[in-house]
């Protein structure tokens, strides 16, 4: 081999492998989420406007509308924009903001919220070091279709010079999506916070297919016209096959 | 003799029906989400006579489109949607219903591909998404039938129609995306290299300025279809003007209408997938200084009447380049695709370095769902949306963030390997008056 062209391969083997990660690990561990098949129902993966500043006693929430049933995992955007400790990001659910108690409380610690880059929704990656969606996930909410939630955020523990940042939108569309409000310290704001929903599938591959049957069947004149072309299609490939044969011979 | 003729157009209605078939299985089943607002605005037209898809869109939907920059595709791909609604509708009497349904929906929000295909349901629904891509199954085979005109070898015109049945980027792109502007692009390229084959220069470059006034890709090729079809500078420049005043003139009436705003579709933001690409931002230089090279090739090869390439290889050079030094996403690949199937036909690793090139511009797509399983969603919408996809296996194991930018360099690798061997091994054109049997 040419010396050129060696150092041509090595070049690109060297191109193929830089691994410019900017500190993010390459290999995970392996864990599949649980509920596995989930789908997305309030879904704004855009760069936030700006973000809000959590820490001591202050609180940010919304509200939502949420269109499916079993509701089980929540997106927030937040950043940890110095990588520092400041104790627990804690997750409230209610069924309104007005709800003595909680339907999930969750925690996380604040260093690891850059750790969580969820399997399923990478943030968009120019969004990288500027934050991502960290995922409160908790066992599926079965009467969740069509009913109004509460969620808010705290830090107790962190000051202001540690803060957690939430980031949000200023988009009226973006607030009109989720049906809801934003609250900062309970009060409601006129900004709509960068949050997913996702619910879970529940069934059994017959109902999968039922629903298709069910869809296909509304239109019955549509769908006899679609498989009888499919079908004029099938034969015309088969008789010009046939004809072909005998004309080779 | 005969028996070869027939036997010949047996093969090529044969590939016809499969590709047709092909193309069935997906049309009225999967979409994506721009499907909506890539009709709903044509429908203003169709609908209301609204001419102006820019002041339309800025007047209604100010506080999603002005952000974004991006109201809607050049003029021409609105004229020809509605073009195509117009038609669509007397086929189909709820597609009006259901567009109109859209408009007031995304005024109160709008949502995920989910929600979209979950509020506007109707029992039309495949029929309505069906009827909206028909125009590029029209379209699609209008292509096929010219790519079998610009081969005058007749294993090789089945080899190219035989490719072009089974394009992937065209199957993904126009049936299961339905993102008709970028199946118009296409057209208009292929028309234009119908065209040079039918030795019409001033054609070629109006079919260029066509497809630029739909989407401006073409752009790129006009000025080396200008150096290299003119025989001298007043040629040249004569054929310049074909292809950039008729897309001037597209955009005059917009222009008149809503100012500078209506050139923003000319330039989108960005054209690709945002595939961690940024630290190779030097590559644009690249393709700047490699898009020079070739425009000076063509210049010499044109000045000793005896051009290094066919146009077709210069096309598939500047296109595989740009691709090569720019992020980009599967949709618009296709427009790579009729000049590779022609060189394919003559040397057959190319296709294998094609595949390779799809597999990778895959990865680069994993994450999103709706570009995926998702895009059956119309079937059964929560199960086809929850389903789990490449993605979901590959993120608890290695970063995806490795995976976009380990699949780019492939990429990028892959592509300037296939510019490599069109420039070694693509033939010479001759003479390029001559050269009206094949390009």
């Amino acid at each position: 081999m040419k010396v050129y062209k060696r150092i041509i391969l090595i070049a690109c083997f060297i191109f193929l492998i830089w691994p410019d990660m900017k500190g993010e690990k390459i290999i995970r561990g392996f864990s599949l989420p649980k509920p596995f098949l989930t789908f997305e129902d309030i879904t704004m993966v855009k760069i936030p406007d700006d973000y809000l500043n959590l820490y001591g006693r202050h609180s940010i929430g919304q509200s939502f509308v949420n269109k499916f049933s079993n509701l089980c995992r929540i997106g927030i955007f937040v950043r940890n924009p110095k990588y520092q400790d400041s104790g627990d990001l804690i997750f409230h659910l209610q069924s309104s903001i007005d709800s003595p108690q909680d339907l999930i409380t969750l925690k996380v610690a604040a260093k690891n919220l850059y750790d969580n880059y969820y399997p399923f929704m990478l943030p968009p990656l120019n969004t990288m070091g500027r934050g991502s969606f960290y995922f409160f996930e908790f066992k599926p909410i079965a009467d969740s279709a069509n009913r109004k939630f509460y969620f808010y955020l705290e830090s107790p523990e962190s000051r202001e010079d540690n803060k957690i940042e939430i980031g949000y939108f200023k988009n009226k569309y973006a607030r009109a999506y989720a049906e809801g409000l934003s609250y900062r310290d309970g009060r409601a704001e006129d900004w709509y916070l960068a949050f997913q929903t996702y619910s879970s599938w529940k069934g059994n591959i017959f109902d999968a297919y039922n629903i298709i049957w069910q869809r296909l069947i509304r239109d019955i004149n549509f769908t006899v016209f679609y498989i009888a072309v499919c079908l004029l299609l099938i034969t015309g490939i088969f008789m010009v096959s046939f004809k072909l044969r005998l004309l080779e011979e | 003799m005969l028996t070869k003729d027939k036997i010949f157009r047996l093969r090529i209605i044969r590939w016809t029906f499969i590709g047709i078939l092909i193309r069935f299985l997906v049309m009225p089943f999967t979409l994506d989400a721009d499907i909506f607002w890539l009709n709903y605005l044509p429908y203003q037209l169709v609908n209301g006579g609204v001419f102006d898809p820019y002041a339309f869109a800025k007047a209604n939907y100010a506080d999603w489109v002005i952000p974004m920059n991006l109201p809607y595709h050049p003029p021409l791909s609105f004229y020809l949607t509605a073009f195509f609604e117009f038609i669509s509708k007397s086929l189909v009497p709820s597609l009006g219903n259901w567009l109109v349904s859209y408009g007031e929906w995304f005024k109160l929000g709008g949502g995920n591909m989910l929600r979209h295909i979950v509020s506007l349901d109707t029992p039309q629904l495949f029929r309505i998404i069906f009827a909206l891509k028909l125009p590029a199954l029209v379209l699609d085979m209008a292509c096929g039938f010219m790519l079998l005109s610009l081969v005058s070898d007749k294993k090789n015109k089945l080899t190219v129609y035989k490719l072009w049945m089974l394009n992937l980027p065209v199957l993904y792109a126009g049936y299961i995306c339905g993102h008709i502007p970028d199946i118009y692009v296409l057209f208009f390229i292929v028309l234009a290299a119908f065209f040079y084959v039918k030795r019409k220069p001033e054609l070629v470059l109006l079919s260029l300025s066509l497809g630029a006034a739909t989407k401006i890709f073409p752009l790129i090729l006009v000025l080396p279809a200008a150096i290299f079809l003119g025989r001298n500078l007043w040629e040249k420049t004569k054929l310049l003007l074909f292809g950039i005043v008729p897309l001037i003139l597209i955009f005059i009436p917009s222009y008149l209408s809503s100012g500078a705003y209506a050139l923003s579709s000319l330039l989108p933001s960005s054209i690709g997938t945002n595939a961690a690409t940024t630290a190779l931002k030097f590559m644009k230089w690249l393709f700047i200084a490699s898009y020079t090279f070739i425009l000076v090739q063509i210049y010499l090869g044109n000045k000793r009447d005896k051009p290094n390439f066919l146009l077709s290889d210069y096309f598939l050079l500047i296109t595989l380049l740009f691709f090569a030094f720019q992020p980009v996403a599967i949709r618009y690949y296709i427009w790579v695709t009729p000049f590779l199937a022609l060189r394919i036909s003559k040397d057959k690793i190319l296709g294998k370095f094609f595949l390779i090139q799809f597999f990778t511009l895959l990865l680069l797509r994993i994450e999103a769902q709706r570009h995926l399983l998702g895009t059956f969603t119309p079937l059964n919408p929560t199960f086809f949306s929850s389903l789990p996809i490449l993605k979901s296996f590959i993120a608890p194991f290695i970063s995806l963030n490795f995976i976009f930018k380990l699949s780019y360099r492939i990429f990028v690798l892959v592509t300037l390997f296939m510019v490599y061997r069109v420039y070694k091994y693509g033939s010479s054109a001759g003479d390029a008056a001559c050269c009206h049997e094949s390009i």
